[in-house]
């Protein structure tokens, strides 16, 4: 295996908690919810699913749990921001301190320290023998193949349906949709739940599909790095997923320079937030297709 | 227009608003004993630890206070931000990099008076903390990069600068933990009350009181409560948002900066990685739960000071591990923000060219 396919391999791998997220996060503010309680659902999901993991209740299972996981916080966003009218990022942050404080407390509390069974690779024959490309975009565990299938049906839902145009609807003005006949309360709290079930995939694929366990603070603030690739993309699939791989493109190259040079690692930590705030500043000239609630 | 008359109309100290903090709070602490029963810890038992470890000798009602004296700081200077609807949530980015830079001063100043040392320190720890907020602020200004995510950035970029000085450059010799050399002690604060561990840092931060109550009388608070409340008026009546913007986010890092001189010289008396952890979040949620009012906060910063103490005790003393602080933290704000907007909450962004949620 060369270097470009290592990297090219790892990148990929790395992209896939942080696409999952992302598309949630895309789909939530899309409706108009700005969420920063992602954090907090990806954290949800990489618990659990570590717990079902770790009580062998099997790898569908565990999967499931972590969605629902995901979903639950979710729902709590849902009733603080828009049932009950709360300030959503106030809601959102709490949610971000809240959720990994629970899962670190009954981590260390339970004293749990087993490591989850590794999961198989799926390889796809004939396209994995591709050279380069073949093994790292057809040889991957299973959430890399969920996230391919949660592109596509996020790209489907807000390209060809109904459901994904009264989304984006309520996301620029959600009196307008309302009036139109379409229950703007409903429709967020739909997306968030979207959002959290995608957001606790996210974060299962982050503690089963990579590290095989979980760890205090395992999701370290890939919520905000994922917020941040949802603006830069644009508010759009392709951008997300554009968004996705250029930070775990990052992510692999930190670890390879991080081995080949004497750069301390901890100061190659920084470099994605860096990356973030350039993001930002760069997206902050191009807002065509924002949803207007979110920034005008 | 009708709006911002009321909603910049000022508030009596007491009222029924002053419910909803105490509400939020316990709900908090009934969720928090819920867990901790079902992870087989005494509820009871845990809280009697709690009050015990905090008011049962002036000793103990000190460390309250040390506790108590970093959340005002960094609350009282957040009011003004969070009263125009600006979001400044990297108190423990700026609070780190007060703590490094007063570290910093006082190692490379052994030897020196006591008061030299003292407002060299104080002075580069609040040059820190501004400088870190201005950035944020900039972005804001100039670029309209939502300040919660680069505040929020720059709180990790922080934490791994501090990592590599406290594992590299800055490492003690004397111990294999990422830590730096023990400050000299004449970089000490003063300590203000006999027998306790509270020192001059308390009385800096209530300084800040008298002067955030004229702040809120004065033409700059009133032009502040509009702007919170109706921004378009001030864009009308030609004021400079970047300049507002810019400012209120420096006042902010100035806080958060002093804070971590006074955590690192008055309590730690070494810097470490987590010195901001969780006093830098802690003190937003003061600046909230005191519902954004001088007197309030300082009710708010002593109630955090004991549930901060009495959590980190409740580690020693009943053997809970100390992630319950950031449950209960992480509550009390689902609580307090989970409701319909009052005037008592900060307006959404205002400050942003329009709402941000």
């Amino acid at each position: 295996m060369d270097v470009t396919e290592a990297v090219l391999n790892s990148a990929i791998r790395l992209m896939v908690p942080l696409l999952l997220a992302a598309l949630g996060e895309l789909i939530a503010q899309r409706a108009g919810v700005m969420n920063i309680g992602l954090e907090g659902m990806m954290t949800a999901g990489a618990f659990m699913a570590y717990v079902a993991a770790t009580l062998a209740w099997g790898l569908p299972v565990a999967v499931v749990v972590a969605a629902f996981a995901g979903a639950l916080i979710a729902l709590m966003m849902a009733v603080g921001a828009v049932w009950l009218r709360g300030n959503a990022i106030l809601v959102g942050f709490a949610l971000f301190v809240l959720v990994p404080g629970l899962a670190n407390f009954l981590y260390v509390q339970s004293g749990w320290l087993d490591a989850t069974p590794s999961l198989k690779t799926i390889t796809i024959p004939v396209l994995s023998d591709i050279p380069v490309i073949g093994s790292p975009l057809f040889a991957q565990n299973l959430f890399y193949y969920l996230a391919i299938l949660a592109a596509i049906g996020a790209w489907f839902l807000f390209a060809r349906t109904r459901t994904g145009i009264v989304v984006t609807a309520v996301g620029h003005d959600p009196g307008a949709a309302q009036r139109r006949g379409s229950d703007s309360r409903r429709v967020q709290t739909y997306a968030l739940i979207a959002c959290g079930l995608l957001a606790g995939l996210g974060g299962a694929a982050l503690s089963l599909g990579a590290t095989g366990a979980y760890a205090p603070n395992i999701v370290g603030g890939r919520g905000l790095i994922v917020i941040a690739i949802v603006i830069l993309g644009r508010w759009t699939v392709s951008g997300a997923v554009a968004g996705a791989l250029l930070i775990a493109l990052l992510d692999a190259l930190k670890l390879r320079i991080a081995q080949g040079s004497d750069i301390p690692v901890q100061l190659l930590g920084a470099l994605p937030w860096v990356v973030v705030i350039l993001m930002l500043v760069v997206s902050a000239r191009m807002r065509s297709n924002a949803p207007r609630t979110l920034t005008q | 227009m009708s709006i911002s008359l009321t909603a910049v109309r000022r508030r009596p100290v007491l009222d029924r608003r002053a419910l909803t903090p105490l509400v939020s709070l316990g709900v908090a602490l009934l969720v928090v004993g819920i867990l901790l029963a079902s992870v087989g810890v005494d509820p009871l038992g845990a809280a009697q630890s709690m009050l015990d470890s905090s008011f049962g000798t002036p000793r103990n009602f000190g460390e309250v206070l040390i506790r108590a004296t970093p959340l005002l700081l960094i609350a009282a200077t957040l009011v003004p931000s969070l009263r125009a609807g600006l979001y400044n949530i990297g108190s423990p980015g700026q609070m780190g990099a007060g703590a490094l830079a007063a570290t910093l001063v006082a190692l490379a100043m052994p030897g020196q008076s006591n008061l030299l040392v003292l407002a060299c320190c104080a002075l580069a720890s609040a040059i820190a903390g501004v400088a870190v907020a201005i950035v944020p602020g900039g972005l804001k200004a100039y670029f309209g990069v939502n300040e919660i995510i680069s505040t929020l950035a720059i709180n990790f970029i922080m934490i791994s600068v501090l990592g590599y000085l406290l594992n590299g450059p800055m490492q003690s010799d004397f111990a294999n933990l990422p830590q730096s050399d023990v400050l000299p002690p004449s970089a000490s604060l003063p300590v203000i009350i006999p027998d306790t561990r509270a020192h001059i840092g308390l009385v800096l931060a209530l300084l800040l009181v008298p002067l955030l109550l004229l702040a809120g009388r004065s033409r700059m608070g009133y032009k502040l409560r509009v702007f919170g409340a109706n921004p378009q008026l001030l864009r009308q009546a030609r004021v400079s948002r970047k300049r507002y913007v810019i400012g209120l986010m420096a006042t902010g890092g100035l806080g958060a900066g002093l804070a971590g001189w006074v955590q690192v010289a008055g309590v730690d008396h070494r810097l470490y990685q987590g010195i901001a952890e969780p006093v830098g979040y802690a003190g937003l949620f003061v600046a909230l739960l005191g519902l954004l009012h001088p007197l309030g906060i300082v009710v708010a910063a002593v109630a955090l000071g004991f549930l901060l103490h009495g959590g980190d005790s409740l580690q020693v003393g009943a053997g809970v591990s100390p992630e319950i602080v950031q449950v209960l933290l992480g509550l009390i704000l689902l609580a307090y923000a989970a409701r319909p907007p009052a005037s008592a909450t900060p307006p959404v962004a205002a400050l942003s060219d329009g709402k941000e949620s």
